[in-house]
């Protein structure tokens, strides 16, 4: 497998779930997927083809983000700025013009746990199957069902209360 | 998938949008990082140091002989990082900061049946 060239083809899936995982804070993502990349590519993670490359490297995407977020996050402590404010950081989503309808679903998506909408991303967004998604999750099969099914029926419920308002 | 799942799909999509544009690969691969937390020795001074540090009300410290004392501009919220074993936990008065600390956190959760902690992601 030429490796380099296979993470080329998913670059573009793999920039937007590097997104979502740093929720929409873009240098965040863009540090998080240079570091998957290079993980991947100098051997410290190693895909080994138990799976497909696309979930192991949206665990990894997703690991990655996970350590810039708390870096920054403590550093921000440390240096005495404070603690950041909820909202400060514009997120892609918002920045984007939507339909009315369009703003309605995302509204309702919002309102899922993190979890949930880790998994919604995954399935309905990367297309990849429940069992994928539990492997870049780090979850079992059944608990990803949960999240999904729980997640649909969230966003089902939003949608039809906005409707009737 | 079936068919009310396709569709929630699809709408799912159309409110998620194509967000933003990826930066070529090439591009990515060079770009020097972000900034990024300190490093792994002053991680063990600071963890060594807040270990032996109560947590007062509006105050944390370092550890790294800077005073203690400034207070954070956080509405009262009162936490203060420790890294141990690569996972960063926020220390708190649990029964009187962690409504003030789900507003600032993204995630919050119970380290592991300690009482003491709290695992936050800011």
């Amino acid at each position: 497998m030429d490796l380099e060239k296979e993470l080329r083809a998913l670059h573009e899936a793999s920039f937007q779930w590097a997104m979502h995982c740093a929720k929409g804070r873009r240098s965040e993502a863009e540090d998080a997927l240079q570091e998957a990349y290079e993980a991947l590519l100098d051997g410290s993670a190693r895909f080994e083809g138990r799976s497909s490359l696309k979930s192991f490297l949206f665990g990894v995407i997703r690991n990655k983000a996970r350590s810039v977020r708390r870096r920054r996050g403590f550093f921000r402590l440390i240096s005495f700025e404070g603690l950041p404010e909820r909202g400060r950081e514009p997120r892609a989503r918002e920045a984007m013009e939507r339909e009315e309808e369009a703003a309605a679903i995302w509204a309702a998506v919002e309102g899922c746990s993190p979890r949930q909408k880790e998994v919604l991303e995954l399935v309905f967004y990367h297309d990849l199957t429940m069992e994928e998604a539990a492997e870049v999750l780090g979850l079992t099969i059944g608990t990803v069902r949960t999240h999904y099914a729980r997640g649909k029926e969230r966003v089902r419920r939003e949608l039809a209360k906005g409707e009737r308002e | 998938m079936n068919g009310d799942d396709r569709e929630l799909r699809e709408l799912y999509r159309r409110g998620r949008g194509e967000g933003e544009e990826a930066p070529g690969f090439d591009e990515l691969m060079t770009r020097s990082r972000g900034r990024r937390g300190i490093g792994g020795r002053r991680w063990a001074a600071v963890m060594a140091a807040a270990a032996a540090v109560l947590l007062a009300v509006g105050t944390f410290g370092t550890g790294e002989g800077e005073e203690s004392g400034d207070e954070i501009e956080s509405g009262g919220a009162v936490v203060m990082e420790v890294e141990m074993d690569r996972e960063v936990m926020v220390e708190a008065d649990k029964e009187e900061k962690w409504e003030e600390l789900m507003e600032f956190a993204d995630e919050v959760w119970a380290w592991e049946g300690e009482t003491d902690f709290l695992l936050a992601e800011l």
